[in-house]
């Protein structure tokens, strides 16, 4: 009878003890996860930023490629558009 | 016992309780514990009906107030596709950008508040404050600002002043392609050309997510990605070449302006897909800044004008006489000496003309010619050629507002009006169905239809017109327009065998009849034999001189050089001089097109033309243009852009021809 209710003692507190266990890892987690969301809600914004950046870099890039530029900067260097006899391509020296 | 005073105790003496306090008088220990005891069983019971009455009774009601308040509903919407030409170059493409807009309740200081603005967005305090002072919820102070002014009010933390992210709609090239790309609104809506038409494809779409957010109202990223990148709007790659287009685009500029004509258009089409390449019209249109153009510049008139076309449709009409076994190519035609009276209609030629055979009207462009050509076919048998060809009918490419043409049933044709369509008068067509019909001549006489879409899938009517040997006896003879002693000789190119036609077209007047306005063009095709491409360019209503020959022609030769040049496929025959064309006085009135001024490279790569240069360090475009002056091709080895060493050593005297081997070795480094 003793060595009965010394088991069922012992299964409770272990029970109880898994619980608080349990309980902590529970309220680590959560406390993890909110971490890692706004490490992720940062990292979002950052990306964001980043694409917006780069999107317009690359119009900027593009904007300075733009044919109607290149011509003006062209002309500003004077050079002109290569005619017969004037263009020679690398592949054909190579 | 007695309360309240103390008991005298004698000293070392035991304290004995007295007997009558355990027996007499009430339990208060007892009485204690059960007070304590009940008190927490009211407290535990109170506890656990409150829990019931939050958990179970009003749960439902706290459990949707704590959702408003931890989750938030967000309207996402997707970013507008990119427009793209056939080299994935953007021609117009949305960014990001911040627009600011005020609650003026939250204000506090409302003249700071303004004036901060103002600065920021550089506009008059005055019309800052007068929209703040709007006192509504919520107004708008500037729409898609710069990234400057964003940040400055950012910084500055003002009371009631919020920016939002929105899209701006940005043409990197400018002008570039700017009536056939259109424009999108303040919403990123498409209004106008090929925004418009593909706004479907291109529009993002909206997207309304729950995500939950913290005390501050931060949202957070519970839940997985909020964003879902399919909400995106689908990029449209279009055949374009942004090279091509400029060339078509700057070539048609410099036409319109010397000859001080009302508009023009040019448009280039591979012949081997249908892939339309270029599509220029001048005056030019920036889509950036749409709003400063009236709405009738915003119009892309080589869709949506019809123009009669003039004598670049004689060809079609000398292909349909020939399929229909009506002509052959020496059939001879009386060309009246220039005059010829068709009933209360005077026909005229340029040039007096008598005896010629069909190869010949068409290479002089004789219009009495091709109207007794024309009488022959007959009406119906030329309208139906006509038809199938495309005239009267949409090409069914995305653009806005394209034009039908006029193209009267052939049941309503006098015999003036079929003389008149003959050579292209009488009926009019838009750039776009010209274009079509060539394309089918063309192709070897099938019919397909024209792309500005690269990715589409969609494939229209494929049909044989013409046999392949009319094509080809069509395409001989545009060849001896430009190629022999036809109108079309100032387009033709050193070193390529061109084709072509010229078109000077009288415009109907308003008043009736025909006025004193023109429109000149050419359409030419390159190589003439088996063309690769189609170059048409049309200039309408010159001041200065109307022929094609001298307005479109010069145009066409000099975009067709520069777009050959572009993708490497111009003969080097070093002819590179100014083209002119002996016995055409008119062509010595033109202005020299761009590409016809030589750069002088001598002064630039050799500064000692007696002996070798050193080209040492220099790129190997450099060094190679150095020797190329003196008619060296030098042997290049290694790998880079730079040269490295040389051989022969600089300064040493250029040794006789073919006895000495020209190396470059290079470096990646200068």
């Amino acid at each position: 009878m003793n060595n009965g209710m010394s088991g069922w003692i012992l299964g409770t507190i272990l029970a109880a003890m898994t619980s608080l266990v349990l309980g902590l890892t529970l309220v680590w987690l959560n406390i993890e996860r909110m971490d890692i969301a706004y490490g992720l809600q940062k990292l979002q914004v950052e990306l964001d930023n980043s694409a917006a950046h780069g999107a317009k870099l690359e119009l900027e890039r593009d904007n300075l490629l733009a044919p109607y530029r290149l011509r003006r900067k062209a002309e500003e260097f004077g050079m002109r558009p290569a005619v017969p006899g004037q263009i020679r391509r690398l592949e054909d020296v190579q | 016992m007695v309360f309240g005073r103390k008991a005298k105790i004698p000293r070392n003496k035991a304290v004995k309780k007295p007997a009558h306090q355990r027996v007499s008088g009430r339990d208060w220990g007892r009485f204690r514990l059960g007070f304590v005891g009940a008190f927490f069983c009211l407290v535990w019971i109170s506890l656990w009906c409150r829990a019931f009455y939050v958990q179970i009774y009003r749960g439902p009601e706290f459990a949707a107030k704590a959702t408003r308040q931890h989750l938030a509903p967000e309207l996402v919407t997707g970013r507008r596709g990119s427009i793209l030409d056939r080299n994935g170059q953007i021609l117009a493409r949305s960014v990001a950008s911040k627009s600011v807009f005020v609650r003026p309740v939250e204000m506090t200081n409302v003249s700071e508040t303004a004036r901060v603005l103002a600065s920021a967005l550089e506009m008059p305090v005055s019309a800052v404050r007068a929209k703040i002072q709007e006192r509504r919820r919520f107004t708008w102070i500037a729409r898609k600002i710069s990234d400057r002014a964003a940040v400055t009010i950012k910084d500055a933390k003002l009371p009631g002043v919020y920016l939002s992210t929105d899209y701006s709609r940005i043409y990197p090239n400018r002008q570039l392609a700017g009536r056939l790309l259109g424009f999108v609104g303040m919403d990123d809506q498409g209004l106008e050309g090929l925004e418009l038409t593909q706004d479907e494809q291109l529009m993002g779409q909206d997207s309304k997510y729950v995500v939950q957010r913290d005390a501050a109202g931060r949202r957070l990223y519970l839940n997985g990605p909020e964003r879902d990148p399919s909400i995106d709007g689908l990029d449209v790659r279009l055949t374009l070449d942004a090279q091509i287009q400029f060339f078509a685009e700057e070539a048609l500029a410099e036409a319109v302006t010397s000859f001080e004509a009302s508009w023009g258009g040019a448009l280039m089409v591979d012949v081997e897909t249908g892939d339309i390449l270029a599509w220029a019209q001048v005056p030019s249109f920036n889509p950036n800044v749409y709003n400063r153009y009236s709405p009738s510049q915003w119009r892309n008139r080589v869709a949506a004008d019809a123009l009669e076309m003039g004598s670049t449709i004689k060809p079609f009409l000398i292909a349909a006489a020939l399929e229909e076994g009506k002509i052959t190519s020496d059939s001879l035609y009386y060309c009246e000496n220039g005059r010829w009276q068709l009933h209360n209609v005077r026909i005229k030629d340029t040039h007096k003309y008598e005896w010629l055979p069909v190869e010949k009207v068409l290479r002089y462009s004789s219009n009495i010619g091709t109207a007794k050509i024309g009488l022959d076919l007959g009406a119906s048998a030329y309208y139906s050629y006509l038809t199938r060809l495309g005239f009267g009918e949409k090409t069914g490419l995305p653009v806005r507002g394209e034009s039908l043409g006029i193209l009267r049933p052939a049941n309503r044709w006098q015999e003036v009006d079929l003389a008149n369509a003959a050579f292209g008068q009488g009926f009019s067509a838009t750039m776009l169905q010209l274009a079509q019909a060539y394309l089918c001549l063309a192709n070897g006489g099938v019919r397909k239809p024209l792309r500005l879409l690269a990715d589409s899938t969609e494939h229209g009517p494929t049909e044989r017109i013409f046999s392949e040997a009319t094509a080809k006896t069509v395409l001989s003879m545009m060849r001896s327009v430009v190629e022999d002693d036809g109108t079309g000789r100032a387009a033709r190119i050193p070193g390529i065998s061109v084709g072509g036609k010229t078109g000077t077209a009288q415009k109907a007047s308003p008043q009736g009849g025909y006025g004193d306005k023109y429109t000149g063009s050419f359409v030419g095709l390159i190589p003439a034999e088996s063309p690769r491409y189609i170059l048409m360019v049309v200039v309408d209503e010159p001041e200065k001189n109307h022929y094609g020959s001298v307005i479109a022609a010069p145009a066409f030769r000099q975009i067709a050089m520069r777009s050959m040049a572009y993708m490497g496929t111009l003969p080097d025959t070093g002819a590179g001089s100014t083209f002119t064309v002996a016995g055409e006085p008119e062509l010595t009135e033109r202005t020299p097109g761009v590409s016809e001024i030589r750069r002088d490279v001598s002064k630039t790569a050799l500064a000692d033309d007696s002996a070798v240069p050193d080209v040492r360090g220099r790129s190997l475009r450099w060094a190679v243009e150095a020797f190329a002056r003196k008619g060296i091709i030098p042997t290049v080895k290694g790998d880079g852009l730079f040269v490295k060493k040389q051989s022969p050593q600089p300064g040493t005297p250029w040794p006789r021809e073919g006895s000495q081997n020209y190396i470059l070795w290079l470096s990646e480094r200068s």
